[in-house]
């Protein structure tokens, strides 16, 4: 079974039964093997649809998830289930549990996935039988910004649970002894470092992954390094090194929680001089939004006027052919190209428009942007969004995966074509002013095409 | 993606029912199980499906059977009935499979297993109900329903259930608000199922089922189906996530249906 793999957090969905019999239908040496390259931070069973599970099918599954464990350092476990399936687990392992189990995704998320925009005010009630793991969750929640409510006994949380936003009171935290983390926060990708970092950051940062957030556009990179005991000569060459990749592209790398008991003096002016920044917490960099909003401005990339290349127009082709097939398919209207331009991004009166970009990557390389008139955005991603009522953010999210399938509809174009890619994963943007920045020193091919009526700009760059 | 229009269209596409299989059915009816045969057997393909049926493994006879009159009368009145639609069904099922691993071969036990595991539930619930037991004949069709609506727009189909979990049927409902068991539904009633048959399996794919023995008969329908699409055939053939239902069982329920799976239908 193929797992749905979102910010390198992989989910397995398995509906019915898992069973001794059936488990190597959801999760197997091919699935584990698949997912290794992926470097995921995650990896979870959602029992969400299932409605019998047994020790042998839960075992067994176990087994193949301790490899990716051990492999890659990723956090592990079964999420989306009752209270009664989450005491079953605690018979079933007589509570002697060595991986996590989430009650939701949305859970999960909060542990390990991307970060609310306005953490602050996401009300979360945390509840455990286990003061040690009552206490471990706060603590984790703590560390990643939020401010939980901890109930003090069984009734406080029943009678809060309406209140709140979340409430994790059937959770358990296996593990969390991850190498690397993680996650976004308003704009800024955020990497969480621990214990003691040397040369083997090298074997568990995700260079790919990183180099795909670069060619999105993503301009600042946060190293936390509070959960660090220290950083030796080789941990500190391997960020700065990190550091003048990043130039390249304009983007820059902050470490926040680095203090002089888990650095040398020589050693930090060396990242400093490296063009690393260094702030004592990451509260601090958060707050200083004018520091922010400059480095991600920062337009002082090497790469600069990359512009259109012969290669770029021999796939414009198949890229605005997917683009128009998966929004005839998914919208259900038809959609005409109206004007094809070598130029500067331009848009006109795009007051209530979304953007979303994806980098391509491999026999080629290039960025795809594609600007939607609100309304047409909302129609076309009908189907991925949960119920009418969906939210911006959910709008957003849903036009990040809308945009991964026309990627994954490019890529089997191409590889038609012998033209060998792989996709970033999607960037999406709420302002349009967010986009033009991204794009203002680059030329590329400007397609506008009309979708009954409204505008979809794609524009395909280096 | 998919309109109501291209459903109804794919719908009218179904071919009604032949005057043969008309006859035997109203044989059936008539409780003539040699006319029965007799009719059957002027049509090879039919006699070839019902031999092939009826020597599967989960029915159980040791010798091999192929006298029309002696599969009629081994099958019984409400059996026959069942294969006899169940044919049918076959004859829409695509030649090739294409949204998933699957063929003829594995389509016609499915039907099979169903329809003996089907009986066994309706015995264990003390339910003696004619058209409950035919209903069940025609599920077997939402998967070839779904390979022939699905199959021309597998190239967004197939990324856009790599970005999220989203079942076949969640799909269709969300661009036509129809379930596959409406689609069944519609084929009943072109086949002339009765109007208790139909609405049966509206029901199955519905989230709010009213009358008590229905509802009863609809949850367990519901976990039958979920559990042949966790066997390991169903899952290579992408089956797993087909449908989309709720999973209000209470837990009464699903001890019985692990009982009976265990003492009958494993």
């Amino acid at each position: 079974m193929k797992p749905i793999v979102k910010n390198k957090i992989a989910f397995f969905h398995p509906q019915g039964f898992i069973d001794g019999e059936n488990v190597l239908e959801i999760i197997s040496p091919y699935e584990i093997e698949a997912l290794k390259p992926i470097k995921p931070i995650a990896v979870f069973i959602s029992l969400k649809k299932i409605i019998f599970f047994n020790k042998k099918g839960i075992s067994i599954a176990l087994d193949y998830l301790t490899q990716i464990r051990d492999s890659c350092g990723a956090v592990i476990g079964f999420c989306d289930y009752d209270a009664k399936k989450f005491n079953l687990f605690g018979e079933m392992f007589s509570h002697n549990i060595f991986f996590s189990l989430f009650e939701t995704e949305e859970v999960v998320n909060l542990f390990l996935g991307k970060i609310e925009k306005s953490e602050k005010e996401v009300k979360i009630l945390i509840y455990n039988e286990l003061a040690d793991q009552k206490n471990q969750q706060a603590v984790e929640l703590y560390e990643r910004g939020y401010t939980p409510h901890v109930a003090k006994d069984l009734n406080e949380a029943k009678r809060g649970i309406k209140e709140f936003d979340y409430c994790v009171v059937n959770s358990y935290l296996g593990s969390m002894e991850r190498n690397i983390s993680i996650f976004i926060k308003n704009n800024v990708i955020v990497y969480t470092l621990k214990s003691f970092v040397d040369s083997d950051i090298s074997k568990s940062f995700d260079e790919i992954y990183h180099e795909n957030l670069l060619r999105v556009g993503f301009k600042v990179f946060l190293f936390d390094a509070q959960g660090v005991s220290f950083i030796n000569v080789h941990g500190v060459n391997y960020i700065s090194r990190l550091s003048n990749a990043c130039a390249e592209y304009g983007a820059t790398i902050v470490i926040a929680g680095l203090d002089n008991n888990k650095i040398t003096k020589t050693l930090k002016q060396d990242l400093q001089d490296s063009g690393v920044l260094i702030y004592r917490d990451m509260k601090i960099f958060f707050d200083d939004k004018k520091a922010i909003a400059d480095l991600i401005e920062n337009h002082s990339a090497i790469r600069k006027n990359i512009g259109v290349t012969k290669q770029l127009v021999n796939v414009l082709p198949y890229i605005t052919d997917a683009t128009i097939r998966t929004v005839e398919v998914l919208s259900n209207m038809k959609a005409i190209k109206k004007s094809l331009q070598i130029q500067f991004l331009q848009i006109g009166s795009h007051d209530l428009s979304l953007g979303a970009c994806i980098g391509m990557y491999g026999d080629f390389n290039g960025i795809l942007v594609l600007i939607f008139d609100k309304k047409l955005a909302q129609q076309a991603c009908r189907i991925l969004l949960e119920d009418s009522k969906s939210s911006e953010a959910d709008l957003l999210d849903a036009l990040g995966e809308f945009v991964y399938i026309i990627g994954g509809k490019i890529i089997n174009q191409l590889l038609r074509q012998n033209i060998k890619i792989d996709i970033t994963m999607p960037r999406t943007f709420d302002t349009i002013s967010n986009v033009l920045s991204l794009n203002k020193d680059n030329k590329g091919v400007q397609v506008d095409l009309d979708v009954s009526g409204q505008l979809l700009t794609l524009f395909l760059t280096k | 993606m998919l309109t109501c229009e291209q459903i109804e269209s794919y719908v009218a596409s179904i071919p009604s029912l032949s005057k043969n299989v008309r006859e035997c059915l109203k044989y059936l009816d008539d409780g003539n199980l040699g006319l029965c045969a007799d009719t059957a057997s002027h049509d090879k393909a039919l006699m070839f499906y019902l031999a092939s049926i009826v020597n599967k493994p989960i029915f159980g006879f040791r010798n091999d059977i192929s006298n029309p009159r002696q599969i009629f009368s081994i099958l019984g009145v409400v059996r026959a009935k069942q294969i006899l639609y169940s044919y049918y069904i076959s004859l829409i099922t695509p030649k090739k499979w294409e949204v998933f691993d699957f063929s003829t071969q594995k389509f016609q036990d499915f039907q099979a297993r169903l329809i003996f595991k089907w009986e066994k539930i309706l015995k264990s619930l003390n339910i003696e109900n004619e058209e409950l037991s035919m209903a069940v004949t025609i599920i077997p069709a939402s998967l070839a329903f779904c390979d022939m609506l699905f199959r021309d727009m597998l190239d967004i189909v197939l990324p856009l259930r790599e970005v999220k979990q989203i079942s076949y049927e969640e799909i269709l409902y969300k661009t036509s608000q129809k379930t596959f068991f409406d689609i069944c539904a519609l084929v009943a009633k072109k086949w002339d199922f009765s109007t208790d048959i139909v609405d049966f399996i509206v029901d199955v794919g519905n989230k709010e089922v009213k009358s008590d023995e229905k509802h009863l008969a609809v949850a367990y329908l519901r976990m039958l189906l979920l559990q042949e699409m966790s066997t390991p055939t169903m899952m290579q053939g992408g089956f797993n996530d087909f449908f989309e239902f709720e999973l209000d069982f209470s837990e009464e329920m699903l001890g019985n249906f692990f009982k009976l799976i265990e003492k009958n239908l494993a």
